[in-house]
C-alpha cells in the first residue's frame, strides 16, 4: 500500500467524520426544529428506518442513473430545506437549494474530465451533505433519539457492512455506482491522483451518535464522542487496508466498513458512559438548558405581514419572527 | 392500503422494466477495449493510422468512467490525439460504448479515466 495515499485518505475522512458532528452539535445547541407530529422515537421507528436504509442500497444498484439522480434530488432538496429553514425565508431557500442540486448536475455534466473539475465537484458535494447531515441528524436527535438507538443502529449497520463488504461485494459494486454521479452521497476531496471519501451513513451516524452523547450526558460524553469518531470512525478505518487484505479490491480500489470498526466501541462508549449515570432525554436536556438562560433559534412558520396603519395593535406580528 | 401497496408494486415494477431495458449491446471490432469498474481489460492496444477505438464499458461489471487523453487521472495535451469531449471529458456509463474519432497520426499517446486516477491508464501506440 501506498504511505502516502493512506494519509491523504486519513486526513480526508477524518475531517469529514469530525466536521460533520461539530457542525451538527453547534446547531442542536442553537436551533429548536419544528418537529412533525410524530411522537418521541422509539425502537420500531429505528427498525423501520434500518429496514429502509438496508434495502435502499440494492435499489440503487438498478436504478437508471437518471432515476437515481432526480430520487437523490428529491431526498437532498428535502433535507436542506430542514436544515436550513431557520435561517432563511423560503424567497431565499428555495433559491439557494437549486443553486446547490443544479451546479453539483451541471459540473458533474461538463467540467469531470479535469481535476479541477473534480474539485469543485467534491466542494458542491461536501457542502450538500454536510447541511443534509446536519438538519437529519438534528431531526431524529430532537425528535428524542436517544444514544442507546444510535449506538446499537450503528452495530448492526456495522453487521451489515462487513457482511456485504467482504462476503457479497455489494458495497463495491455502491461506491462505483455512485462515483463521479450526480449528488454522490458522500464527503471527500480528490488531489493528483488521490482520491477519498467518506459516505452520508457513515457521517450521520458520527453526527447522531455525537449530539445523542452531549444530550445524553454533557461535555464528558461529547468529549468520548469524539474520542471515539476520530479513533474508531476515521483513524481505524484508514489503516485497516495495511492490515486486512480483502479490503483492498486487488489494488483496484478500496472500500472500508467503517461502521464494523466503530459500531462495537460506539456500544461500549455508551456503556461506559451509563455508569456515570442515566443518560438524559430530550425534554431533560431542554429544561437544563432553559434553567441556565439558553435561549435557542426557534423555528416557527411565518405570518404574513399587517399592515400597521390597518391593523396598528397587530403590527408586531409582522416581523416575521414569531414565538 | 390495498391501493396504496399496487400502486407501490407497480412503480417498483415500472423501475424494475426500465433498469432491464438498458442499451447492453456493443458493436466489438477489432480495436475494442472493455472497461470494468475501475480498470481496463487490457493494459495498451495498437492499432493503424486512421482506425478507431471503440470503448465498451462492461454491462455487468463496468461503472462510470470519464475517459481523457492523458495519464494517472491527469489530463495531458497531446498533438494529434483525437478529441476526447474536452474538459467534461468523454463519460460512459455501465453498458455504454464509445467509438473515439480516427487516430491520424503515429505515435504512442495514453487514456485514462478522471474517475479511477491510480488504475486506469491505456497506452495506444499508433503505427
Amino acid at each position: 500500500m501506498d504511505m502516502s495515499l493512506i494519509a491523504f485518505q486519513t486526513v480526508v475522512v477524518l475531517i469529514a467524520a469530525l466536521l460533520a458532528p461539530l457542525l451538527s452539535l453547534l446547531y442542536f445547541r442553537r436551533v429548536r426544529l419544528e418537529r412533525p407530529a410524530l411522537g418521541v422515537f422509539n425502537t420500531r421507528d429505528i427498525a423501520l428506518i434500518l429496514v429502509f436504509i438496508l434495502s435502499l442500497p440494492f435499489l440503487y444498484l438498478i436504478l437508471p442513473s437518471w432515476v437515481l439522480t432526480g430520487m437523490l434530488a428529491l431526498t437532498f432538496s428535502t433535507a436542506l430545506y430542514i436544515a436550513l429553514r431557520p435561517f432563511l425565508r423560503p424567497l431565499y431557500l428555495w433559491p439557494l437549494v437549486a443553486i446547490l442540486l443544479v451546479g453539483d448536475i451541471v459540473v458533474t455534466r461538463t467540467l469531470m474530465g479535469t481535476t479541477q473539475g473534480w474539485q469543485i465537484y467534491w466542494v458542491f458535494n461536501n457542502v450538500i451533505v454536510l447541511c443534509a447531515v446536519v438538519g437529519i441528524s438534528n431531526l431524529y436527535a430532537q425528535g428524542g433519539m436517544r444514544m442507546r438507538q444510535v449506538v446499537w443502529f450503528s452495530f448492526i449497520l456495522g453487521a451489515y457492512d462487513i457482511f456485504f463488504d467482504l462476503v457479497i461485494p455489494v458495497s463495491a459494486h455502491l461506491a462505483d455506482r455512485f462515483h463521479g454521479q450526480p449528488l454522490d452521497a458522500a464527503m471527500g476531496w480528490i488531489s493528483g491522483s488521490y482520491s477519498a471519501n467518506l459516505g452520508i451513513g457513515d457521517i450521520l451516524i458520527f453526527a447522531l451518535f455525537t449530539i445523542s452523547a452531549y444530550k445524553g450526558f454533557g461535555r464528558k460524553g461529547l468529549f468520548a464522542a469524539i474520542l471515539t469518531v476520530g479513533l474508531f470512525g476515521a483513524i481505524m478505518p484508514s489503516f485497516s487496508p495495511l492490515v486486512i487484505l480483502p479490503l483492498v479490491r486487488g489494488g483496484v480500489g478500496i472500500t472500508i466498513p467503517a461502521q464494523t470498526f466503530f459500531g462495537p466501541f460506539a456500544v461500549l462508549t455508551y456503556y461506559l458512559l451509563r455508569r456515570t449515570g442515566p443518560e438524559r432525554s430530550m425534554a431533560q436536556w431542554t429544561s437544563a438548558e432553559v434553567a441556565e438562560g439558553y435561549e435557542p433559534i426557534r423555528v416557527t412558520r411565518r405570518r404574513r405581514a399587517v399592515a400597521p396603519v390597518a391593523a396598528p395593535s397587530l403590527a408586531e406580528a409582522g416581523s416575521g419572527q414569531g414565538d | 392500503m390495498k391501493k396504496a401497496f399496487l400502486l407501490l408494486a407497480s412503480l417498483a415494477l415500472c423501475l424494475l422494466v426500465i433498469a432491464c431495458a438498458q442499451d447492453n449491446s456493443a458493436v466489438r471490432g477489432p480495436n475494442t477495449v472493455r472497461m470494468l469498474g475501475a480498470s481496463f481489460a487490457v493494459a495498451s492496444i495498437t492499432i493503424h493510422k486512421g482506425e478507431t477505438i471503440t470503448f465498451v464499458d462492461d454491462s455487468n461489471e463496468g461503472s462510470l468512467h470519464i475517459l481523457v487523453i492523458g495519464k494517472d487521472g491527469q489530463p495531458i495535451s497531446e498533438k494529434g490525439a483525437p478529441d476526447f469531449g474536452g474538459l467534461a471529458g468523454e463519460r460512459l456509463d455501465v453498458g455504454d460504448s464509445w467509438t473515439t474519432p480516427p487516430w491520424n497520426t503515429a505515435g504512442t499517446f495514453y487514456v485514462t479515466c478522471t474517475a479511477h486516477p491510480t488504475t486506469m491508464t491505456l497506452t495506444v501506440i499508433v503505427i
